[in-house]
């Protein structure tokens, strides 16, 4: 059983590593880790002994910025990201650290929001896992097997999640070798200086890169299955493929917008990026972690139900 | 009756609200090779979609050595085979690994008798090419390598001949009659090649407008007892004489040639008539009705509607 099992899911995994656009989306990933990585030696700042007259002099940098896009709310964010710099800094002034130079674990932590390409990825593979089956006219010759269709759909749920878990390892591997040749390592387990819920401290390097990672997942899992979702209802890859993608880039925008009206705090937009509670980022003010969990796992519920129901009543057509 | 491996009781299929298939019912035993025939459109492929439980059951059940396929599936289709709306495989796989990949989906088949059906069905060679490149008759011997796999009771086969050369087809009927005699395999076939059908099927059923016309055995017996639908055509000069000493006889005459739907064991009695009368005979030509004959004959005509 268990072995019958495995067998399901060896094949499918052979399904998708078998085939060069999978391949093609691995290299992709590596032009784009190595170009992250080129970039990073290009606008690393790395301080001499005279580290703590170069820490404020860019502090002075900072403030004359802030107070020149003071007023335009456009620059919001260059305000808060030029704030966290300074508080990083006046860290290890106050503590009299020499900044680390930017290596491998800090590449590899900050690589964590290219997880949106991986996402491209699972959504992909996640929209054609079924489709693809109907496209080759391979569909009738897997479910003549002797498995009922749920198995089939589940083991194929399933090679969506370890293809995912895959290119992740793939990413922060690559991420991690890329960063370790271009830009050196600071240690086995070293503690990098960040900021975090308003406040900077010492951090855990190996820790942060897993939270970091944790949380994107999150998006990353409910994107993936709801583009799985819509290809088994409507066998069709580009509606699946397009829908989650629109969805997955303008999900904050469409909860910002709605803001004020009652059934945002419904969307499941809202509630995908659990870091806001730990950075107290709220998007909406009347939702907790709690209520976040119980909506995500709702709507994760109602995906892989009503697949599992469609997939399970109609009859199996190739040339629809 | 424990030698029954189909038995299609009662079977309807309705898409929409229009019937498709009407009350059909099919048993087939143990070792028998059940041909389906009917014009396109009949309901062929609907009815082998229905037995391998990739379409439902509106009305009536389907049991495959008893194992009912809406409601025991899993166990029915354990022991069934099939190739079903043409040869489609992993585009991107080889033969060989398009072989592995099903042979995974079942208990213990063995890498030996992996090779054993790659030189039953003659990929020896080409089986480690990627199927995109396969022809399409490469493609039909594969499906069918696919199809007996795991040595199945009942094969399924939706017109597995279409793309074959003469080869293919004599390599595959020789296969098919073999497993069924020694393996005592069932096999349900269909194909629109009906001189194909006549040698390989031990029995045919006709289904026309979803509905089951006639079923019929092809048993030499069968043929015997059903040979006022042969032809004797028998060659000569004197038309006018003989039909003078011929009028016990019912025939048809076509230029120079007498046409007699008789018995094999009238034809010298009639040979003799003729010569002690001093009718010349040229030329005694005695064709057996074949399938296809016979198939316009059940069905009434070649149209579809
Ligand atoms: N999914 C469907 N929706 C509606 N009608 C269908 C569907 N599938 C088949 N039909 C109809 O059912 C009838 C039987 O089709 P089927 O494919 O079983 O015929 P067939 O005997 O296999 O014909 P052929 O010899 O051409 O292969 C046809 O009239 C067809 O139009
Ligand atoms: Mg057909």
């Amino acid at each position: 059983m268990i072995k019958n099992l495995f067998n399901l899911v060896l094949n499918e995994m052979l399904k998708i590593y078998k085939r060069k656009s999978t391949w093609m989306m691995y290299l992709f990933l590596v032009v784009f880790i190595a170009g992250g990585a080129i970039l990073a030696i290009n606008t690393q700042s790395s301080y001499s002994e005279n580290w703590k007259v170069e820490l404020e002099e860019e502090n002075k940098t900072l403030v004359q910025e802030i107070e020149e896009f003071s007023g335009m709310p456009g620059m919001q964010t260059i305000r808060d990201v030029n704030q966290e710099s300074i508080m990083t800094n006046q860290f290890y002034l106050e503590n009299d650290m020499k900044p680390m130079n930017y290596g491998a674990w800090q590449f590899v932590l900050d690589n964590a929001d290219m997880l949106i390409i991986v996402s491209l990825f699972s959504i992909i593979i996640g929209a054609t896992i079924i489709s693809d089956e109907y496209k080759w006219g391979t569909i009738k010759l897997l479910m003549v097997r002797p498995y009922s269709r749920s198995t089939i759909l589940a083991v194929k749920y399933l090679a969506i999640l370890i293809f995912t878990f895959f290119t992740l390892l793939f990413m922060q591997l690559a991420s991690f070798i890329t960063g370790a040749f271009l830009l050196g390592i600071e240690g086995i387990n070293p503690e990098i200086v960040a900021f975090r819920n308003g406040d900077v401290g010492q951090l855990n390097a190996i820790k942060m890169i897993i939270s970091n990672y944790s949380y994107n997942l999150i998006p990353l899992i409910m994107m993936a299955t709801l583009a799985f979702t819509i290809s088994t209802i409507f066998k069709n890859s580009t509606i699946a493929i397009s829908l989650a993608i629109v969805l997955m880039l303008s999900g904050n925008m469409i909860v910002t917008f709605f803001a004020d009206q009652s059934f945002t705090k419904y969307l499941l937009f809202a509630h995908t990026d659990l870091q806001q509670y730990q950075n107290n980022s709220m998007l909406l003010e009347d939702t907790s972690l709690s209520f976040s969990i119980t909506i995500l796992i709702i709507y994760y519920v109602i995906f892989l139900i009503s697949s599992f129901i469609v997939f399970n009543r109609k009859d199996i057509i190739v040339n629809e | 009756m424990e030698n029954t491996i189909l038995e299609i009781k009662n079977v309807t299929k309705a898409i929409k609200r229009k019937k498709i298939l009407k009350n059909i019912s099919i048993k087939i035993p143990k070792g028998e090779i059940y041909g389906l025939i009917g014009p396109n459109g009949a309901g062929k492929t609907t009815l082998m979609r229905m037995i391998t439980g990739l379409s439902s059951i509106t009305s009536g059940d389907i049991f495959i050595k008893e194992k009912s396929i809406s409601t025991e599936r899993k166990r029915a289709l354990l022991t069934l085979g099939t190739i079903i709306e043409g040869p489609d495989m992993y585009p991107f796989f080889s033969g060989k690994e398009n072989l592995f990949h099903f042979a995974r989906m079942y208990p213990n088949i063995s890498k030996k008798r992996i090779e054993e059906v790659i030189e039953i069905v003659g990929l020896t060679n080409s089986i480690n090419k990627k199927v995109k490149n396969y022809s399409l008759g490469m493609k039909q011997r594969l499906g069918i390598a696919q199809s007996i796999l795991h040595n199945p009771s009942l094969l399924i086969l939706d017109e597995p001949t279409n793309g074959l050369d003469p080869a293919g087809i004599k390599e595959m009927r020789d296969y098919l009659k073999k497993i069924a005699l020694q393996n005592n395999t069932s096999i349900l076939i269909s194909s629109h090649l009906l001189s194909e059908m006549e040698l390989i099927c031990d029995r045919i059923g006709i289904i026309k407008h979803g509905e089951m016309v006639s079923e019929h055995n092809l048993s030499e017996m069968e043929l015997i007892k059903d040979s006022s639908k042969n032809k004797v055509t028998i060659e000569i000069q004197q038309i006018d004489e003989a039909k003078q000493i011929l009028n016990e006889y019912n025939y048809t005459i076509d230029n120079n040639l007498l046409i007699f739907h008789i018995n094999k064991e009238e034809v010298p009695n009639l040979i003799h008539l003729l010569t002690v009368n001093n009718v010349k005979i040229y030329e005694v030509a005695y064709t057996k009705s074949t399938l296809e004959e016979r198939f316009f004959e059940w069905t009434g005509g070649n149209t579809i509607d």
